[in-house]
This record gives C-alpha cells, structure tokens and sequence, in this order.
C-alpha cells in the first residue's frame, strides 16, 4: 500500500506550479474562452478608446476603465464560473481524495490569474502602439499594478466561488460583486470628490486611481506603493476567506442542485 | 472528509441510516469486509446502494451509525488518499485530454506515471490525446475507473462501475476488481450485471428499501437458499402463476419470455408432483428442465422474500 507524501506549503505551491501548464493548455483548447478573454477584451479597449474617447484627453481615463474592467471581469468571473467547471459536480471526488487536492484549487487560481494578466498586458501594449500612449516609462509600476490588481479580483473570484456554495449561488454573489465594483469605479469616475470613502476603498477604485495616474501622468514608484499594498492587503484577506470556507462536498452537490432546477 | 479509521486492513459499517436526495434510504445497514474482499451491491432501488457508497466515501452523512474505513496508513493524509472513488456519471474538465487527467489526477494522488499504467490496463492508448468529454461512453468509464486506481488506493467504491461498459471491456474492470483483492485491498461496488459480481466478487451484499437482506460469500449465500430448485417450464398455453404459487411445495413462480421459472422444494418430488398437477390442468408441456440456485435465483427469493 502507499502513503501520502508530506503536505508542506512550499510543497503544495510546488505541486501547483506543475499543473499550471496543464491547466492552460486546456484553456487554450477552448475557443470561446480565449476569444473573450484576448478578443473581446481587446475589441472593448479599441471600441472605448476610438468612439466614446477619441480626443487624446480623456483616452488614459477611459483605457484605464477598460483594462480595470477586463481585470475585475477576467478575475472574478472567469475564476468564479471556471473553479465550478473545473471541479463541481461528479468527479470532484477525483480531486478530494487527495491530501493535496487543495494545491489543485491553487494551480487553477494561478492559471486564471495569468490569463487575466496578460489579457490586461495585451490591453496596456495596444495602448502604447495603437494610441501612442507613453507605456515604456511607468513599464515597471504598470506591470506592478497589474499583476497585484489581478491576484486581487481572482482571490475574489476564488472567494465568491467559495463562500457561494452553488453554482448558480456564485454567479449571483460574482454579479452583485462585479456590479457594486463597476458602479463605484463609475461614481469615482464622473464625482471623485463625492465618494464614499468605504467605495473609495474598493479594489476596483484603487485600481482604476493607480492605472489612471500611471497612464497618464506617468507615475513613478513613490505614487503606487501605499494603494498597491492595500491592493495585496485585499488579496490576502479574499484568499484566506477563500480557503477557509472552501468545501468540496459543497463543489459536488451545488453542481447537481443547480442541474436540477 | 474521511470517515474514522479502523486499525487494520477493514471496512466495517455499523448501524448506518440514511436518506438520499431521491428518496433512496439506508436503514441500520451493518457490514465488514476483510482485506482482499470485494463487496457487490445489490439493490432496489439502485439509489440505496449509490447512497451505500456515499456514506462510506465520506460525501454523505449518515442520520446515525458509523463507517470505519482501512486506515493504510498513518494520519488524515493516508487515509483520504487511500480511497478511489467513482461516484456516478462523473464529469470531465472541459478542454483536457484523457492523458493529461490521468496525469494531473496521478499528481495529486502520489503515481507521477500512472498514465502508462492506465494506457495498459485499460487499453487507453488511443483516447490519451483526446479530450475526456468528447470521448464515447465506454472509454470515457474506463477512464473513470482508471482515475479512480490511480495511487493503487486501500479502498475502491465504485458506484455502477460496469456503466455503459460493453462485454469485452466489462473483463477490464473484473480484472482490475481482482486486482485490488490481490493486492490486498477491498473494493466496494454497484453494478449493472451480475455477470460482473460473478466475476469479480468475494461478497454479495444484498439491500431492499434501503434494508441489509444478506452480507456474505457468493457460495455462502447459493448454499444457504439449497432448499430451493428451479424448475423452468416451456409450454404453449398460458400458465396461472397465482395457481402456481399457490401449491405447498412452490416458493414462487415467474415468466421469463415463453417460459416459466418455477422455484420449488429441492426434492426430486417436487417435479414429480408438479409435472401431475399440470397433467391435472391439461396444461401441454413443450420442455422442463430443473436447475440448482444461482446468485440470480437467490437474490429474486430474497427480494421476493424481503
């Protein structure tokens, strides 16, 4: 008979690393995905960019809106839906007689996070060729901003999925999540000086501020640090939550209740 | 997730009661199985014994009653991955191949190259490249068998492990259920045929309404019901099963297409008086033929029985 190998976390995070690029390979088998996430998103930018802001003015405002938008998008519901996709329903078992089917969990979590950071890295670049926007200067911090903005919303996908408990549960909890993040990112768009200072403190409006200023005026370290940190303070806070409350039984029954209605 | 664990090498469910979502229950069913047994589940309605599976496998709790599973091991860690479990039509990931399941599952579960040995047994060559969902229904049941192997767990449940398996692929997983009592493990199963639990079985456990009717060898069980024969009847007019039924000496009687199965006393009397009671009726007589219980035989009487 065998036994289980120790379940360290440098282990786990290991074992997850090694199944990442199975995990994207099968991404990239599915068409509809990657022309959402790749397509879609791009399609959004130019559309955005050369109708609703064709004067240079407001093109960093509103570029900064559409990357937030593919993050939050990409991170929430991409994780959200694709966790139960992925493991709910019958064949979880497959996962959770594991001792480290939690590494599993993890590996597809870096997965959607690297495809929400480069559908965003594909969104910053054609910024820079297509509109001429200045995107090699604050390089560094953008890719900063961008990665940590990603991590954020896809530990809120992996915690909307979680703490849902149904499939259709964590579509409701993803919609009311993305709607109340978009509304605010909106709010601190058009009245800044009106917001809440609890909306202020949401991640997508932190993220909107941080790629506005880089965009725009360039920004350089020493602007991004403080709401960069209160960026990975969320990731942490929606990962630990994630964690806590996930529960495979709840993945393997919450797909069935959901086929039954 | 796990149930507790026992000391050694044994599966031992005691009192466990339960009800599954479609109604199916489990009342007060109390078993054991010893290393190098495999259990087949038989019962009406077929939910009970899924509902069976869940309760040892941890995914469903029972109302009352406990479940001690072969520890194989020390700590959580072993005893969850000492289990295989196949529960149902699971689902396949979308966009991933058969291959690279069987290796991410092989992964998680400690058997980095189970694929090879996945590939042999269960004649998975030719699906290894091919997304698992867009397999046909045979091979997408082998490879839900095979992931369930994968690590060589202590304890294999399998909920309707011969699925959609035709005959000849139906001798993989007979093979690889006498592999898992070779290998000194237990194997837990439902299943469609009995061809299977003849095959591949040590134990028969038998469920009506969610009740323990027999927990035993598949020789134990057709010994103890010798009293009965079945004697099989061919003839071209209509038979009363009531009359039938009714006689002293007659347990029961069925219709099988055109012929009639009769279970009676195992005397040699037995035909003798029921061949004078159809002379008696005028019933015409085309074929008679009398055979011992087998495992079919023994599960009707205790359906019929129960």
């Amino acid at each position: 008979m065998t036994s289980a190998p120790a379940s360290s976390s440098p282990g786990v995070l290991g074992l997850s690393l090694k199944q990442v690029p199975m995990i994207l390979r099968s991404f990239c088998r599915q068409n509809g995905l990657m022309l959402w996430n790749y397509g879609f998103s791009l399609l959004v930018l130019f559309v955005a960019c050369s109708l609703l802001a064709p004067s240079e003015l407001f093109r960093p405002f509103i570029a900064s809106a559409i990357i937030v938008v593919t993050l939050v998008s990409g991170g929430l519901f991409g994780t959200s839906r694709g966790l139960w996709m992925f493991f709910g329903g019958s064949g979880a078992e497959r996962y959770w007689t594991s001792a480290v089917a939690g590494s599993s969990v993890l590996a597809y979590c870096i997965s959607r996070f690297v495809l929400t950071v480069t559908a965003a890295l594909v969104q910053v670049l054609a910024l820079g060729i297509v509109y001429r926007i200045d995107i090699l200067h604050p390089l560094l911090p953008l890719l900063l901003v961008t990665v940590v903005a990603a991590a954020c919303f896809v530990s809120l996908g992996a915690l909307s999925a979680s703490v849902a408990t149904s499939r259709r549960r964590t579509a409701i909890v993803a919609n009311v999540l993305f709607v109340l993040l978009i509304v605010a990112l909106s709010v601190d768009a058009v009245a800044a000086e009106k917001i809440p200072t609890w909306l202020n403190l949401l991640p997508s409006v932190q993220a909107m501020d941080l790629f506005h200023q880089l965009i725009e005026a360039a920004a350089g370290w020493g602007d991004v640090v403080k709401p960069v940190l209160g960026l990975i303070l969320a990731t942490i806070v929606f990962g630990a939550i994630a964690v806590l409350k996930f529960d495979w039984l709840a993945f393997d029954r919450g797909m069935a209740e959901d086929w039954d209605v | 997730m796990p149930n507790e664990a026992t000391d050694g090498m044994t599966l031992q469910v005691t009192g466990v009661t339960a009800r599954a979502a479609d109604g199916a229950p489990l009342e007060n069913v109390s078993f054991r199985l010893e290393a190098g047994s495999a259990a087949a589940i038989i019962s009406e309605p077929i939910g009970s014994a899924a509902l069976l599976i869940d309760c040892v496998a941890g995914a469903a709790s029972p109302t009352s009653g406990t479940v001690a599973l072969p520890s194989g091991g020390n700590g959580k860690g072993a005893l969850a991955k000492s289990i295989g479990i196949l529960r149902g039509e699971a689902r396949f990931p979308q966009g991933v191949t058969t291959g690279e399941l069987i290796e991410h599952i092989g992964l998680l579960r400690g058997e980095p190259n189970a694929l090879g040995r996945l590939v042999d047994q269960f004649a998975l060559g030719d699906a290894a490249g091919t997304p698992a969902s867009k397999l046909g229904a045979d091979l997408r049941q082998l490879t839900r068998l095979g992931c369930s192997t994968i690590g060589l767990p202590d304890l294999l449940l399998l909920d309707r492990a011969d699925r959609d398996l035709p005959l000849p692929k139906r001798r993989l997983l007979h093979r690889m259920i006498r592999g898992q009592r070779e290998r000194g493990g237990i194997a837990l199963f439902s299943c469609d045929n009995l061809a299977t639990v003849e095959a591949a079985c040590t134990h028969v456990i038998v469920l009506r309404d969610g009740k323990l009717l027999a927990c035993d060898t598949i020789d134990n069980l057709i010994l103890s019901h010798q009293q009965w024969m079945r004697i099989e009847v061919l003839t071209d007019t209509e038979l009363d099963l009531g009359t039938v039924s009714a006689l002293d000496y007659v347990h029961h009687a069925v219709r099988h297409g055109d012929r009639y199965h009769i279970f009676a006393e195992n005397k040699f009397t037995s035909v003798h008086r029921l061949l004078t009671h159809f002379d008696g009726q005028n019933v015409p007589l085309r074929d008679v033929h009398t055979f011992s219980s087998t495992l079919s035989d023994v599960i009707t009487e205790l359906f019929l029985s129960a």
